[in-house]
């Protein structure tokens, strides 16, 4: 039972790292390879609110997500000087990671930022006789909610359907007289906004260092391909899938837990190209 | 098609990071009159911070002798250390040595690094001085390695031995990093408490690059007397965080304790653990009060181990160099350096002729004075290392 809630645990924690990038990726058809470095943003922009400024974490956290958020509305601007080009816009965002966190060593120097420490948040739960600490309790509860909210947003709103439409058919979706420019905005926004709140809440456990945008970003991507594009449902499935195969393998096969992810990643990659989703883009 | 890209970025992604890190240059091309170091240690990564604090230590080093040993210039160049890609690294030092003309290496940090860079380095005849340890099997014969503060398997002995003899412990558990280092040092903790008649009932590895911590407290055998434990600081404070929240109460016996910052932002985490320095800025010895006070006055603070030993084996190295007229060949070191009892930080230590250091180690406690955590000095091991 121990193993199961740390694997949900951590399954959490990799859907905050991964549904915006599986959001991103199907509204646009491209990878915006500085995802990670938009979590990195958030978590040291909760640590400095939080930790360093006494703000209440919900508060900090409100606020790496609007700056996640304007982050990433200047982050599309730029995608949109090289439109339809996916190489170009791969290199260009793998570059914008190493601005970020160059950016970030500069502001927030390089010492890496600790796991955040609040008050309310420490200790365990027990639940049906297992410890569940506290802070892993919570990431899970905004997991969750997170997900039930990207989930509404995008099986039950109108614009949700503007967003499966343009996945599907982007000429298609435009020929409709759907702005689909403004969609993708919106898309890329809130994914960035969900990067800000990921990386706050991530930060409860992991801190706030220069390297998470490689760290997350791998995650992620591990995430995404089992999960498939543009999913909610299938990011949040992959994201538990991962977590329990993580606590599993480090407790029965420690040595081999490193590549155990990898693995899956490369047996969902040969049997089921389009992830457990299979959803296309 | 969607496969087909996420695999071109992973692809990218993997190539870029082989050429993230490029070396930088302080000083212009070497020369016969200049005596270039070359620094090697982690500036990205989870490591990130010890190059930056080796970099401080080296400099202050050089602010000594005025960037002058044996009548030539001194200079440095820093070289990023890749500690998940030990042939990144390797391919790093080669840049360093044949572009750059590094006179000696001080570095890498880590024992992959170092286990890679050597063979190369004892080629081409360029010392190599590590900072934070390093396996015997380095030095000595045709080796380069100057080991310092001590062997691996044998710098944090006295833990084991303490745990033992003074605190009366019968059994305890190991928790370290998966990687050479790791493991040489959680080993000679556990052999010294064997030896002392003491049980290790349980051994955990935390494989590199792991940055959830969870499951090794909650994995923890704990009907035991202690978990004596090693984690680069972060990872030891991501540890220890949960370790709280589970409320476990089994004492900590902490291998070099947790280095400053971070031990700053979980000081009253650790109050009464006991843990086992190489060095500590408590120490009493002149020469630590000397390099203490050069540290504050440079870079205002107090400094850590990393910058401590940076500092420490590029002032033995250019103390070298200033005896023999400026040869730094590694048969000159040795010979030069063999059995000298230098004054350093953290007391009286030497290198023998095989080029491993023996030195001081002290145990200490946490506890908070004033603002500040520290880990008070409890007790000194002699002449530990070889």
């Amino acid at each position: 039972m121990q193993i199961i809630a740390n694997g949900i645990s951590l399954g959490a924690v990799l859907f905050l790292m991964g549904s915006g990038l599986a959001l991103l990726l199907g509204a646009m058809g491209v990878l915006n390879l500085a995802h990670g470095a938009v979590y990195m943003v958030g978590a040291f922009v909760t640590s400095t609110l939080a930790v360093d400024q006494g703000y209440p974490l919900v508060v900090a956290i409100l606020g790496a997500a609007v700056i996640c958020a304007a982050l990433g509305l200047a982050l599309e601007r730029l995608f949109r000087f090289i439109p339809g080009r996916p190489n170009e816009q791969i290199l260009m965002s793998f570059g914008l990671i190493y601005v970020l966190a160059n950016l970030a060593q500069w502001i927030w120097g390089p010492i890496a930022k600790a796991p955040f420490r609040i008050s309310w948040l420490e200790g365990a739960v027990q639940i049906g006789g297992v410890s569940v600490p506290a802070n892993r309790l919570a990431i899970a509860v905004v997991g969750f909610a997170i997900a039930l909210m990207l989930w509404l947003v995008q099986d039950r709103t109108r614009v949700g359907a503007m967003v499966r439409a343009g996945m599907d058919d982007a000429e298609m979706t435009k020929g409709l007289g759907i702005n689909l420019d403004r969609v993708v905005l919106a898309v890329f926004v809130l994914g960035s906004a969900v990067a800000g709140i990921a990386g706050g809440m991530g930060g409860l456990v992991l801190g706030a260092n220069t390297n998470q945008p490689m760290e997350v970003l791998l995650m992620a991507l591990v995430v995404v391909v089992v999960g498939g594009i543009g999913s909610v449902p299938g990011t949040l499935v992959a994201a538990l899938v991962i977590g329990l195969l993580d606590a599993f393998s480090r407790d029965r096969f420690p040595e081999m837990s490193s590549v155990m992810l990898y693995l899956l990643m490369a047996g969902v990659l040969v049997l089921r190209p389009t992830g457990l989703s299979g959803r296309t883009a | 098609m969607q496969a087909r890209k996420l695999m071109a970025a992973v692809a990218a992604t993997t190539l870029t990071m082989s050429f993230a890190a490029c070396a930088t240059r302080d000083d212009d091309a070497a020369n016969d009159n200049e005596i270039v170091i070359g620094l090697v240690a982690p500036t990205s990564g989870f490591a990130a911070d010890y190059g930056p604090e080796a970099a401080q230590g080296v400099e202050l080093a050089l602010d000594k002798f005025g960037s002058e040993a044996g009548g030539e210039k001194v200079s440095v160049v820093k070289v990023n250390e890749d500690v998940l890609d030990p042939s990144q690294t390797l391919e790093r030092v080669k840049k360093l040595v044949e572009s750059d003309g590094a006179d000696v290496v001080v570095g890498p940090i880590f024992g992959s690094s170092q286990q890679a860079v050597s063979a190369y380095l004892d080629q081409q005849g360029v010392p190599m001085f590590t900072l934070l340890g390093g396996d015997v099997a380095l030095a000595g014969g045709d080796g380069s390695g100057f080991i310092w503060p001590g062997a691996d398997k044998k710098t944090a002995a006295p833990l084991g031995t303490y745990a033992a003899e003074e605190l009366g412990y019968k059994k305890i558990a190991t928790l370290g990093p998966d990687y050479a280092y790791g493991q040489n040092a959680i080993a000679g903790v556990a052999d010294a408490f064997k030896s002392a008649g003491g049980e290790v009932s349980q051994q955990q590895w935390v494989p590199l690059g792991t940055t959830d911590m969870l499951q090794y407290a909650t994995k923890l055998d704990q009907d035991v007397d202690a978990l004596a434990m090693w984690l680069v600081p972060n990872d030891a404070a991501a540890f220890v965080r949960e370790y709280r929240n589970l409320g476990i109460k089994v004492p900590l016996l902490m291998f070099q304790g947790v280095f400053d910052p971070t031990y700053q932002s979980i000081g009253d985490e650790l109050s009464g653990e006991i843990g086992l320095n190489e060095y500590n800025h408590l120490l009493d010895y002149p020469e630590n009060a000397a390099f203490t006070k050069a540290y504050d006055a440079k870079y205002h603070g107090i400094p850590n181990q990393t910058v401590a030993f940076a500092y420490t084996v590029t002032d033995i190295f250019l103390t070298g160099a200033d005896e023999t007229d400026g040869d730094t060949s590694v048969k000159a070191l040795r010979e030069e350096l063999d059995g000298k009892v230098f004054d350093t930080v953290i007391g009286p230590a030497s290198y023998d002729a095989d080029g491993v250091a023996a030195s001081n180690r002290t145990v200490v406690k946490a506890i908070k004075d004033g603002s500040r955590y520290e880990w008070e000095p409890v007790k000194t091991y002699e002449n530990v290392g070889h």
